[in-house]
């Protein structure tokens, strides 16, 4: 049984996320015998019910436009620099370009000493495309044409037409990205972001550029790329030496603040270019990394792989090596750049919604009268998925030989109920002169208008009752029975004078069957042939053993312990209790219900069902789930809507492994054999003082 | 200078091309193609972000602190401190938590500084709800607003994310930077102080207690 507080934490984390199976078992077993906890299950339903039901403002037109302003303000003014510099703020990017600005001084180093006398490879068009375009950027109104052109290079979602005028001599590969995109993703996704970024710069590329803007419109571009040994764009094909493509793409793919240093590298011959290009795509790539998933692995990708491939093909790719180029592998991946895998997404929600709390009594959905219905099993029609969970205990009173022998039919119908409690007139138990809780309990149950009929009832015991200090069995012949139960085998003392004792008693002598072996008690035969009690009346299973047999016997014969002054039960031998009418086996150290034949807990005086060990009421054999059980606090509320539902409980002796399921009622009749619908209205449930 | 993105033509066309998807998926996380593009710097891009979580984070914001005024301010500064934190973020940054974190911090920040401080009564001897159920006057919405504005703020921002703004267990983890297991042990406590103070009629009519820090 768990604690309070842990129940609790269980009760708020179920909310949150679902409980393990052990858990689920744990809480419903705490909740269904612990009303405190159903009212904090209830509270935090209502917590989570109310918070979501709250008020919701509309979006405010002030905070928009204010955060737009500030926003344009943002990326107008020197954001981009702040930016340039975040995108630094990594180590990997920060080393990568600390090391390509070394490289890309020792070239201009090199050229210098070794070639002082020779004239700087005169640039095509493609080479000059970027010098071109930088300083028409440069030249442009918004200080942010440099790095916004940086930034938006990797972009592959960068619209078609901003591609292809911007940049074709210096980037190719967003060219041969947007290809593909500007037929499907582009045309959908695209339209809003056509007019953007980068057009600051566009058209200034545009205008200086215009021959070599048809070329990168011209679907030449995608059968060059597809082509593996010919990664350079047409562009470079077409227009200009390998040699000079190099430092032009060195020069595109540096970062913002190595343009200055781009126009250098751009006279770096080829074989200076072909060193200072292995060295360049570093920071490019890492540059391009810090960008984000979709775009960032592509760009990645590419700058990795041109700056690996430029190592590894430094000898065949260096007259080859085109404009910036692209690998297909980027390429590829720039087109499934929504499959890109690098990206991860922001974990599930584990249970966006409830769980379902079907399971728990806090749904105060009225009570049948308890009609069954023996075909439904345990769980069917309660809506409860939970039902799987804990299915031992549905499993376990499927075979209920306890409950169902007492009815006929097999269920604990209203029929089988009133009968039972007609075997049993209530009489039986209050005839006793000494007031006891029994007479006590039912004096409550009347006293709060509550009927028994057609239903039955939920006996609660406080936790003293627990003791057995104030239970009348403890009090009276259990006193006896106890003690003599630890010698089960040991005879009795053989009375004296069993006719003497029995006028003693005041039981009639004449025709007084007695034990006539002169033993008293013989445990293997406690009656002989002799005695006018057969055998088969002794032998009687027990079962069949009612009330009202024994009374009829014992009417016309009683029989009576020397020992103990009690009346013997002539069909099984035991003596019956004169207070509470129950039979004492001292041999077994048991007290056993006439009527049921169940033995009687000591403890409480309810009835253990031998079947499952559940405790019952020994009037309506309803099964009893004591308020506070495992928990210090025994308030209960009769009349509170929580303890309605189907119990299902196995309970031992000491209360310890109590292992009890609830399910709230339904609105339909729903008492699957085995289980035991406490209705538990105003009245209805008797508490056990 | 000029403005290169309009923003008011470009918005609602993002915005009501994305959003449907998102909605009818049922999706919690955040586009990351959106937010990659935003973290570029693609003002459009954020804009779309800005409209999907506008409402939300403004609403948080105003439970948080409960003045709408007020609630507007840290919304603007929320996005505009995720405006400008984005271009640092990881690739994989879940946003939606990571925006309602900032909105947290923010809030939590603009309450220090006005150096107010509610305080939460405590109330011995009442370790377990009574048995007057809240769903009886869970329509009491002032009461739970009420009840709301007197929980310690780590408390109400727990139950507002979960509750309020249907985050997950994970995501309300994330958004107030602790793991999931404290974010359940808050969660609870949070819930157990609420029930306190909603059951108790007393502290829901005493006088609203302020201290400085």
């Amino acid at each position: 049984m768990i604690s309070h507080e842990r129940a609790e934490e269980l009760i708020s984390a179920r909310m949150d996320a679902p409980l393990t199976p052990a858990e689920h078992y744990e809480l419903q077993s705490h909740l269904a015998a612990c009303p405190t906890c159903r009212v904090f299950v209830s509270q935090a339903d209502d917590i989570a019910r109310g918070l979501h039901g709250l008020t919701r403002l509309p979006a405010s037109p002030a905070v928009s436009r204010a955060v737009m302003s500030a926003v344009r303000e943002e990326q107008t003014g020197w954001a981009w620099l702040s930016q340039a510099l975040q995108a630094f703020s990594s180590p990997g990017l920060a080393a990568a370009a600390s090391m390509a600005l070394v490289v890309a001084l020792a070239g201009v180093l090199y050229v210098a000493i070794n070639a002082p006398g020779r004239a700087p490879v005169p640039t095509i068009s493609q080479g000059a495309g970027p010098v071109e375009t930088i300083s028409a950027v440069a030249e442009a109104p918004l200080p942010t044409a440099i790095p916004t052109q940086a930034a938006e290079t990797p972009k592959p979602e960068a619209p078609t037409s901003q591609a292809l005028a911007s940049a074709p001599t210096k980037e190719p590969q967003p060219t041969a990205t947007r290809e593909p995109r500007s037929v499907e993703p582009a045309a959908t996704r695209e339209p809003t972001v056509a007019p953007t970024p980068a057009p600051t710069t566009a058209p200034a590329v545009e205008q200086d550029q215009p021959a070599i803007q048809p070329v990168a419109d011209s679907p030449v571009i995608e059968p060059v790329y597809e082509e593996p040994a010919a990664e350079e764009p047409t562009l470079a094909l077409a227009d200009a030496p390998a040699e000079d493509t190099a430092p032009v793409a060195i020069a595109q793919e540096a970062a913002p603040e190595e343009a200055a240093s781009q126009e250098t590298v751009d006279t770096v011959p080829v074989e200076d270019a072909a060193a200072a290009q292995g060295a360049e795509p570093e920071p490019v790539v890492e540059q391009q990394s810090d960008i984000p998933a979709d775009t960032t692995e592509d760009d990645g990708q590419g700058g990795k792989k041109d700056g690996g491939s430029s190592g590894g093909e430094s000898a065949a790719p260096e007259a080859t090596r085109p404009v910036g180029p692209v690998p297909l592998e980027a390429i590829a991946a720039l087109e499934g750049a929504g499959q890109a895998p690098d990206f991860n997404l922001p974990p599930a929600p584990l249970n966006p919604t409830l769980p379902d709390q079907s399971f728990l009594p806090v749904t105060p959905t009225p009570v049948t009268d308890g009609t069954p219905t023996p075909e439904q099993g345990p769980g069917e029609g309660t809506g409860d998925p939970t039902g799987s969970e804990a299915p031992q205990l549905a499993e376990e009173w499927d075979g209920d030989p306890g409950i169902a022998a007492l009815i006929p039919e097999g269920t604990l119908d209203d029929a089988a109920l009133a009968e039972a409690q007609t075997e049993v007139p209530e009489d039986t138990w209050t005839e006793t002169t000494d007031t006891r809780d029994r007479d006590g309990k039912k004096d409550k149950d009347r006293k709060k208008g509550g009927s028994h009929q057609n239903q039955q009832t939920a006996y609660v015991d406080e936790p003293l009752a627990w003791t057995g200090l104030d239970n009348p069995l403890l009090q009276t012949a259990p006193a006896a029975l106890q003690q003599e139960a630890d010698v089960p085998a040991a005879p009795l003392p053989e009375p004296a004078a069993p006719i003497e004792l029995q006028q003693e008693t005041g039981y009639p002598v004449e025709g007084q069957p007695v034990s006539d072996d002169g033993t008293g008690y013989d445990d293997s035969a406690v009656y002989d042939d002799g005695s006018g009690y057969d055998d088969t009346a002794v032998s009687d299973d027990g079962a069949g053993a009612t009330g009202d047999e024994n009374a009829t016997t014992t009417e016309e014969t009683p029989q009576i312990d020397p020992a103990t002054g009690m009346e013997i039960d002539p069909a099984t031998g035991y003596l019956i209790d004169p207070t509470t009418g129950y039979l004492l086996d001292r041999v077994h150290g048991r007290v056993i219900d006439p009527r049921t034949s169940y033995e009687v807990h000591l403890q409480t005086g309810l009835l253990i069902d031998p079947a499952t060990g559940a405790l019952l009421d020994p009037n309506t054999l309803a099964v009893v789930v004591p308020a506070g059980f495992g928990s210090g606090s025994p308030a209960y509320d009769p009349g509170s809507p929580e303890m309605r539902g189907q119990i299902e409980t196995v309970v031992d002796d000491n209360y310890n492994n109590a292992s009890i399921r609830m399910e709230p009622a339904t609105d339909g009749p729903v008492q699957p054999i085995g289980e035991i619908v406490v209705p538990t209205e105003t009245g209805d449930a008797v508490e056990i003082s | 200078m000029e403005l290169s993105i309009p923003w008011t033509n470009a918005q609602p066309v993002a915005v009501e091309k994305q959003l449907p998807v998102r909605r009818s998926q049922g999706l919690t996380s955040d586009d990351p193609d959106l937010v990659g593009r935003a973290r570029e710097g693609d003002q459009v891009a954020f804009a779309t972000l800005f409209e999907q979580y506008h409402a939300p984070i403004l609403n948080y914001l105003h439970r948080m602190v409960g003045d709408r005024a007020m609630a507007e301010d840290l919304t603007q500064d929320t996005f505009i401190k995720a405006y400008n934190a984005l271009p640092s973020t990881r690739p994989d940054l879940a946003f939606k938590p990571w925006l309602y974190r900032i909105a947290t911090n923010t809030a939590i920040s603009q309450l220090r500084r006005r150096k107010i401080v509610q305080w939460i009564p405590f109330l011995p001897g009442h370790d377990h709800a009574s048995d007057q159920s809240i769903e009886r006057s869970v329509g009491r919405r002032q009461d739970i607003e009420q009840t709301l504005s007197r929980l310690p703020q780590h408390y109400a921002s727990a139950l507002l994310l979960r509750h309020y703004q249907g985050l997950s267990l994970a995501e309300t983890a994330d958004a107030l930077g602790i793991t999931e297991n404290a974010a359940k042990l808050r969660l609870f406590r949070a819930r157990k102080a609420f029930a306190e103070i909603y059951g108790s009629v007393d502290a829901l009519d005493a006088p609203r207690e302020w201290e400085a820090r």
